[in-house]
């Protein structure tokens, strides 16, 4: 018997006028919704598969019936964050719900080809559109005069869309990354997390992970900003797609070495309900072609290929070299207490080890030493704020005007629940790993790289939601 | 031959420096299956036939001079089923302390861990004696009491809540007296999170007699809750098989990125 082809995931800003792939959506999603909530198929337990809070659920009625706690603890707050397995645990997922839908779309006599869309934010904006825009079938809550099912309140913005997602957010540094798997100790984060097991949390954030995944989440807020709700918006899936579209884009790049090879990645079991509500298994391997499991993506073409039309083909290509064998990542400095950020800039200062002073001189000397930065158990409540990180920036001026001294992003997507002692990691927070090589081998060939200290800078990139209360455990700076 | 061996040792402790925590742990082991334990682990236990005759007044004065070698077991047992529980959080204190302290970190850290389980250690050995005596020195009731404590204590919420904390890790101190002591205050955190999510699965090992064919399947229980599915404590058999499948990976040695 033949096999179909694979089913398209298309760009949500690139259907044609007359596509239905959303109208069939939001009936799959309506379906779902008149589900019970014990029924794996539902939309409610499909999103308590990411995560679920019982005092958080904006949809908790007193008629509920849950499943048995047992079911509950091998079924729901599966989400992996801050692991290798972030991309193959939520491909899973995806693909599970997309056929949950989809079987749903075909009994109601909808097309048997049907996908989600993937929501490509960093696709360059032409003419009136603006992918950084939340798409418009998203935004009101009504069509006509029924409910909208696609809308979810509370999205930043309002119904205008614009959730003030900047550039920032939907960088594609971490294509650049060669290496799938990262450091858990201090160095390179890997583009697609470190080395754990069952990993309901965040802790290390892969590069991947970290923006534009985590930026996104704070940024379009509402449901998004939790890992208990996020499934509850119809948003969120589109938005999983592109990063696990972005999976496919850094695996087709030249530099990129592959998935990881090792068992521990590959042979990792995981349980979920297919489309018949039965519950299966699958593997974190089984997750490595989209085309064996019968879809593909419209596009993932190489953002920064000379020839891509994106406005981040600019982008200097600077590969990271993370490649062969290394030893592992040493501290070099770190602050001795902890450090709040609040509504406006915050800083911090790290000691260079006396010890370590003579091999980060070095980092310009065309050594392969590399350095990174560590936001380390970073803790806190309230919804979760962006913050844009800059390094060095002298004394008494304004980092917005040092773009040059930018690192990275913390965007602080599950904060609230990774700092609950209640919490799969028992409130560790989250860890950010970003590297500063190329800014401090520049500072050293300008003569202004001060050996004993490093300066960070914690800068909001919006305004900070009201309630938030965030604290850094430590920064610190590692070579390797 | 020599120097290579020294050079592949030096270079597997800087890339697993939790290694050391296996290395004792292993130690720990092979002195438990070995005969001098065994015979230490006999004087206090007090099983079976041992007691049969005897008075309950007998009992607890022949049992009196079991204690040196019965603390000195609980050590032994401690070491090697619980040392592997912290071997992660032993990872996280060595890579983020200077590689020049590291040693030292270790210590702190190790030291504060193993010395919540060590004040436990009397209290247990008293409640496994009293429990055999009571029992006439028949380890199937204390044995099935033990079993029912366990299971039902997995499915509580303290349970679940301790072995969540078991995964916490903490920001540390780099320099000096302040390094030592949030190494040290981290270790007895750890071990207070460890000795509450697997007090009662450690009970069912004292109130057999530190049967080593009991040992085993216990301390692959909590390994299994502990590193496979991070959240959750293992409630149904049914769902051991795939814990175990999941552990097999967990259990692979973190390479160095």
């Amino acid at each position: 018997m033949a096999s179909s082809p694979p089913r398209v995931r298309k760009d949500v800003y690139k259907l044609a006028s007359t596509d239905k792939t959303l109208e069939w959506y939001g009936k799959a999603i309506n379906v779902l919704k008149n589900r019970p909530i014990k029924d794996p198929t539902s939309w409610r337990y499909q999103a308590a598969i990411h995560g679920y809070n019982r005092s958080e659920d904006p949809l908790k009625k007193s008629s509920d019936v849950l499943p048995s706690s047992s079911e509950q603890a091998k079924f729901w707050n599966q989400c992996q964050h801050g692991s290798w397995y972030f991309l193959s645990w939520h491909r899973g997922y995806l693909l599970w719900f997309e056929r949950t839908c989809l079987a749903a779309i075909v009994k109601l006599g909808g097309p048997k080809d049907w996908a989600l869309p993937y929501w490509n934010y960093s696709s360059k904006a032409t003419g009136t559109v603006d992918p950084r825009l939340i798409p418009p079938a998203f935004r009101q809550p009504t069509v006509g005069v029924s409910p909208n099912p696609l809308f979810t309140p509370g999205h930043q913005g309002g119904t205008s869309g614009n959730a003030g997602i900047t550039s920032f957010d939907v960088s594609l540094e971490c294509l650049k990354r060669t290496k799938f798997v990262g450091a858990s100790t201090g160095g390179s984060p890997g583009f697609g997390g470190i080395q754990t097991g069952f990993h309901h949390d965040p802790g290390t954030l892969g590069a991947c992970e970290a923006t534009p995944h985590n930026n996104i989440h704070s940024a379009v807020g509402g449901f998004m900003w939790s890992f208990n709700t996020a499934g509850l918006d119809p948003l969120f899936w589109l938005h999983h797609c592109n990063i696990d579209r972005l999976w496919e884009v850094w695996r087709a790049r030249s530099t990129s070495t592959g998935d990881p090879t090792e068992s521990a990645w590959k042979d990792f079991l995981f349980n979920i309900h297919n489309e018949t509500g039965a519950a299966i298994t699958f593997k974190s391997s089984a997750m490595s072609s989209t085309i064996a499991n019968g879809y593909k993506y419209q596009g993932i073409s190489d953002p920064f290929a000379a020839t891509a039309g994106s406005i981040l083909a600019s982008v200097e290509e600077t590969p990271v070299a993370d490649t062969g064998p290394r030893p592992p990542a040493e501290l070099a400095g770190a602050t001795d207490g902890s450090i709040s950020l609040g509504q406006g800039r915050s800083s911090a200062r790290v000691a260079i080890a006396p010890h370590a002073q003579s091999i980060l001189a070095s980092v310009g000397d065309d050594s392969p030493k590399r350095v990174f930065l560590n936001i380390e158990n970073i803790t806190g409540k309230g919804p979760p704020g962006t913050y844009k990180v800059f390094v060095n920036v002298p004394e008494g001026e304004n980092p917005d005007d040092y773009g040059d001294h930018f690192v990275g992003t913390l965007a602080l997507f599950g904060i609230s629940e990774q700092s609950s002692g209640d919490a799969a990691h028992g409130g560790s927070g989250l860890t950010f790993v970003l590297e500063i090589t190329d800014l401090v081998q520049k500072l050293q060939d300008e003569g202004r790289w001060n050996e004993s200290d490093l300066d960070v800078d914690f800068v909001p990139l919006r305004p900070v939601p009201d309630g938030m209360d965030v604290k850094v455990g430590r920064v610190s700076v590692y070579h390797a | 031959m020599a120097g290579q061996a020294a050079e592949r040792l030096s270079r597997l402790l800087r890339e697993r420096p939790e290694a050391w925590v296996y290395a004792v742990s292993a130690v720990c082991w092979a002195a438990l299956i070995l005969a001098p334990a065994r015979s230490a682990a006999a004087g206090f236990c007090l099983g079976g036939d041992a007691l049969a005759g005897l008075s309950f007044a007998s009992r607890v004065a022949f049992a009196r001079i079991g204690w040196a070698p019965a603390l000195a077991h609980w050590l032994l047992m401690i070491g090697a089923m619980m040392l592997p529980m912290a071997a992660m959080a032993a990872r996280h204190v060595a890579f983020r302390s200077f590689r020049q302290r590291r040693g030292r970190a270790l210590a702190a850290f190790l030291l504060g861990y193993a010395t919540i389980w060590l004040a436990a250690g009397p209290l247990y050995l008293a409640a496994g004696l009293l429990l055999r005596l009571a029992a006439g020195g028949s380890m199937g009731v204390p044995l099935g009491g033990a079993l029912a404590a366990a299971a039902a204590w997995q499915a509580t919420r303290a349970k679940r809540r301790a072995l969540r904390r078991c995964h916490r890790t903490v920001p540390l101190a780099p320099h000096g007296w302040r390094a030592d002591r949030s190494c040290l205050r981290f270790g007895l955190d750890h071990g207070r999170s460890c000795l509450t999510s697997c007090w009662a699965l450690m009970l069912v090992p004292a109130a057999a007699g530190h049967e080593l064919l009991l040992m085993l399947p216990v301390a692959l229980v909590a390994l299994c809750e502990r590193r496979t599915l991070g959240a959750e404590p293992l409630l149904r058999p049914a769902d051991a098989w795939q814990r175990i499948v999941n552990l097999r990976p967990s259990l692979v040695p973190l390479r160095a990125r």
